[in-house]
């Protein structure tokens, strides 16, 4: 703990207390033992003095000189008499307590005579002896002065080594109190600057402290703080108290800032939250909104496929009884002409030499327009049959039918009716045809018959015509479904392109070279299956690989109620 | 405030301080030497306190040695009437205040029958109030080994015996025979106390019959040790130029002066007083002489107050060396020997043989009973007792002195002889 500035205050303070009390009660010490002594060792050595001449005048008239010396010697003991002699009556030292021998100095003292006024009293006097000190001599006379006189030599040094002694006591007592004060004060400033001290660091933290930190004090603060119940105690405690209630604030509004801040958590969960339902239902509603479009899609393609089959239907009724006449008149005006013609030939018919060269090249050429009429007629009359198929809507009755021996038929009819067309036609077959498939379910035998020979048909095309050449294969599987049952017809041939794709439904359109293909084949199909059976029929494709038609036909179609 | 702390402070250091004046006190409380007290027959037992420590013990302990050699042999044959004699030494080290605590504790608990052979005069002068104090219980000294006059005079000398010449007797003596050979310029030096002041008065007094003055006077201090220098007390003398130096002191501080006058090219006559201790004196300063060549004792006479103990013709004497050797006493237990070497005789020892002597005389004349109130009669009784020194001695109401013989010793071959010729340091 570094030294207190208070502490250094109150010591410099008392330095100069005690200074200031040391040289005061050491000069008054001193002082007073000078003047007080003084005046001690003088009254101290005017009884010793009277003493001795109360008590020799006896001796000095009648007893050996010894018996006053050992009444010398007794006092001699006596602190602060630094001599003691007797004179006689006659002025001669008879006793007296010098080494080695009487000062002159000594010698030298007057005293007044007997008979000199003065000569009976005690008299004082300061000698002062070479080299060995200053006494104050006290002389009294013996028998008012005849018997002579006693003197007594106080030794002023004895008073100044009492002075020395004392005002050194003093000072060694006023530095023991000065010790003692210092230690006292050490303890008493420390329990004072110790809280304040410990206050003044615990406030700066405080103050320096990042709010997010407890303010509660340490141990050992607490320890320097609670101590005393002082002024320092009481503020300390208020202090704390203080301390204490903005820590309290703090604390709430810490509460409060944790509360603020969940809430901002909650709520960027919640926003999260929505915003992801919303993205959510964004999606269900692209999603459905994509539905409605390709249902929309679908409704407009086969309400345009409605449309178109109705319109084609009613366009085939009403070119069909035409048609018939141009058919039936067509046929009866080529045996008209080839009548004439025989006619003609006969022997005898003559003609008009001039016409009768170009008769019969024209008469043959008509027999042939004729032909040729007749037989786009009924070619068209076909046409016109397919196309009324549309319309006719269904013809036969929904009976349970084993989908399997259909499918393989359907197969087995276009493989062969394609090598019959033509006798280099080849292509491999693959059938797998899973047995629970063959439960029968409830179909119109004819017009399945039909769609599926459609698809094979296509698929016996394709896969003879495939780029590659050769190879070319044709799939049919069938596996039992929930309820239902998937046929899959799959060829690889060159598959069929996205453009193409998308109008492969519809009436009409076709691939095929023309002549080849009226372009109802699988309209017609995807009517069947899907109208008149409510299954699905969909195709996956790659181009260049292969295509591939899955028919899906569930079991109870409605329609068949 | 600080006033009154510092006050009070120097009254703490006055309470801390006053522990170590009790312990002085106890410190100047002899020690016991362990008396061989028995049960039956209870001992007679003479109290004596003397310095057995310091710069004179060698009196203590030679006196001592010497009454016991003369006790140890009365006790060998049965002691006095069946009970045998004690010595119980205290030491006060020649400091009067310890003499003081002896005295009081010999009587009140040690119940001394008598005090005994006390050393020194500072000593024994504060003591003598102690035995009016104890009058009633009838305590009396015998023979203390100082010549000063307090014991002598009044008031003290009915309580005290005296064996031994006085101070003055030898002073006498000595101022006499310096007086006799021309040498009337007398110095002296004196210790500075009751036993100095003695000697300087009693020669004062000597002079005074011849019509002289001193001419020069020193002193030192008691206890000054042989270590110590006394020049200053030499060049104060040697200014005065005197024809001779009377010493009143202790053998440590004379040999010292001796050892500090020679070795300043002071060739003078130095008398010293009975109480120097004679042979302690040689025994300091002959080691010197051999030492260092020069002559420390050549100019020495002492002035004793028993014969020679070389003087065998003498009965006493021969007494005096037959049962020193046949006892070979040691010193008390309370001495400090450290450093000392206990003599073979000395005039002190020789003194105590006495001393002791006329005890036991006194004793045996109790004839068995052993009141203390009969004592001080008995001895008065006294008369004529021959103690085998060519003087008869006696006592009597008015006469507590016994001796008034003085003589003087001199050095030849480092021993004490008799001195007989004077002649050798005339002027």
């Amino acid at each position: 703990m570094k030294t207190s500035r208070l502490l250094t205050k109150v010591l410099i303070g008392e330095v100069i207390l005690f200074a200031a009390i040391g040289l005061a009660t050491s000069g008054i010490a001193a002082w007073t033992l000078a003047s007080k002594l003084s005046a001690e060792f003088s009254s101290k050595g005017t009884a010793i003095a009277t003493s001795i001449a109360n008590a020799s005048d006896e001796l000095i008239l009648t007893r050996d000189a010894s018996t006053i010396q050992s009444l010398v010697d007794q006092y001699r003991q006596i602190r602060g008499v630094g001599y003691v002699f007797v004179v006689d009556g006659d002025g001669t030292i008879v006793s007296h307590t010098f080494v080695p021998e009487v000062p002159p100095e000594i010698k030298a003292i007057h005293r007044t005579a007997w008979n000199e006024p003065g000569g009976d009293k005690v008299s004082q006097q300061n000698v002062r002896v070479a080299g060995g000190g200053d006494y104050i001599d006290i002389s009294a006379p013996v028998l008012a002065g005849v018997g002579g006189a006693v003197h007594v030599g106080m030794d002023r040094g004895v008073i100044t080594a009492d002075i020395r002694s004392t005002v050194l006591t003093d000072l060694l007592v006023v530095g023991a109190i000065f010790a003692g004060a210092v230690v006292v004060a050490a303890v008493v400033v420390g329990r004072i600057a110790r809280p304040l001290s410990a206050l003044r660091e615990h406030a700066q933290r405080v103050a320096q402290q990042n709010l997010d930190d407890g303010l509660e004090p340490d141990e050992a603060t607490l320890g320097a703080l609670g101590q005393g119940r002082d002024e320092i105690g009481e503020l300390s405690l208020a202090f704390l108290a203080m301390e204490r209630a903005v820590s309290r604030h703090i604390s709430r509004l810490r509460q409060l800032a944790g509360e603020l801040a969940r809430y901002n958590e909650t709520l960027e969960a919640t926003v999260a939250e929505r915003t992801r339902e919303l993205r959510d239902k964004n999606a269900a509603i692209e999603a459905a909104l994509e539905n409605l479009k390709q249902a929309q899609d679908q409704i407009v393609r086969q309400e345009k496929m409605a449309s178109l089959g109705a319109l084609t239907a009613g366009i085939a009724h009403e070119i069909k009884n035409p048609l018939n006449f141009v058919n039936n008149f067509a046929d009866l005006s080529r045996e008209l002409a080839v009548e004439l013609k025989e006619d003609l030939e006969r022997p005898g018919t003559v003609l008009d030499p001039k016409v009768a060269p170009d008769v019969p090249d024209i008469l043959d050429q008509l027999e042939l327009n004729l032909s040729k009429i007749k037989e786009h007629g009924v070619r068209a009359d076909g046409i016109v049959r397919s196309m009324l198929l549309h319309s006719r809507g269904t013809a036969g009755q929904q009976q349970p039918t084993d989908v399997n021996a259909l499918a393989r038929d359907a197969l087995n009819l276009a493989y062969h009716g394609m090598r019959a067309n033509d006798s280099s036609f080849q292509v491999a077959l693959d059938m797998d045809l899973e047995p629970a498939a063959a439960a029968p379910i409830d179909v119109v035998p004819q017009d399945l018959m039909r769609a599926l020979l459609n698809i094979t048909n296509n698929a016996c095309y394709a896969a003879y015509h495939r780029r590659a050449g050769s190879g070319g294969r044709v799939a049919l599987r069938t596996r039992a479904i929930g309820g239902g049952v998937e046929i899959r017809i799959r060829d690889n041939g060159d598959g069929i392109p996205d453009d193409v794709r998308a109008r492969i439904f519809e009436p009409f359109f076709t691939t095929k070279p023309a002549g080849q293909g009226t372009g109802l084949g699988l309209s017609i199909s995807h009517d069947i299956i899907v109208g008149i059976h409510n299954g699905r029929m969909t195709v996956e494709t790659e181009p260049g690989t292969f295509t591939e038609f899955i028919i899906v036909l569930p079991n109870r179609s409605p329609n068949a109620r | 405030m600080t006033t009154r702390s510092a006050a009070a402070a120097l009254g703490a250091i006055a309470i801390a301080l006053s522990p170590s004046f009790a312990l002085r006190a106890t410190e100047g409380t002899p020690a016991l030497a362990i008396g061989a007290a028995e049960a039956k027959p209870e001992p007679i037992v003479l109290a004596m306190s003397a310095a057995f420590s310091g710069p004179s013990r060698g009196l203590g302990i030679e006196i001592y040695r010497g009454a016991r050699a003369y006790f140890d042999d009365v006790n060998a044959h049965g002691g006095v009437a069946g009970r045998p004699i004690v010595v119980k030494a205290y030491d006060d080290g020649y400091n009067p205040a310890p003499a003081i605590y002896n005295t009081i504790q010999a009587i009140e608990q040690d119940r001394a029958f008598l005090l005994f052979s006390y050393v020194g005069t500072p000593t024994v002068t504060r003591v003598l109030p102690l035995l009016k104090r104890y009058s009633s219980r009838s305590v009396y000294l015998f023979f203390p080994f100082t010549g000063a006059q307090p014991q002598r005079e009044a008031p003290y000398d009915g309580e005290v015996f005296n064996l031994r010449a006085s101070y003055r007797d030898e002073t006498y003596a000595l101022v006499d025979r310096f007086a006799t050979i021309g040498r009337k310029r007398i110095a002296i030096l004196y210790q500075a106390d009751a036993y100095g002041r003695s000697g300087w008065d009693g020669v004062r007094r000597a002079l005074k019959a011849h019509d002289l003055t001193l001419t020069a006077e020193a002193t030192y201090e008691r206890g000054t040790p042989y270590t110590a220098h006394l020049t200053r007390q030499v060049e104060i003398l040697r200014a005065a130029k005197p024809d001779a130096i009377i010493a009143i002191g202790a053998y440590a501080a004379c040999a010292a002066f001796i050892r500090d006058a020679v070795d300043a090219g002071w060739k003078i006559p130095i008398a010293n007083v009975s109480f120097v201790g004679s042979e302690n004196m040689l025994s300091l300063l002959y080691p010197e002489e051999r030492k260092s060549g020069r002559d420390y004792t050549s100019m020495l006479v002492n002035s004793e107050v028993v014969p020679s103990y070389e003087d065998v013709s003498l009965p006493a004497v021969a007494e005096y060396r037959s049962l020193m050797q046949r006892h070979a006493p040691s010193a008390p237990d309370v001495a400090d020997l450290k450093g000392y070497t206990q003599l073979g005789y000395s005039f002190a020892g020789f003194e105590g043989f006495l001393n002791a002597k006329v005890i036991v005389e006194a004793l045996r004349r109790l004839n068995g009973d052993f009141d203390p109130k009969r004592l001080k009669g008995v001895v008065e009784s006294i008369r004529d007792f021959d103690l085998g020194i060519d003087a008869p001695i006696s006592f009597g109401p008015d006469r507590h002195q016994a001796l008034q013989y003085v003589y003087f010793a001199a050095v030849e071959r480092g021993q004490w002889v008799p001195a007989v010729d004077w002649q050798r340091w005339a002027k």
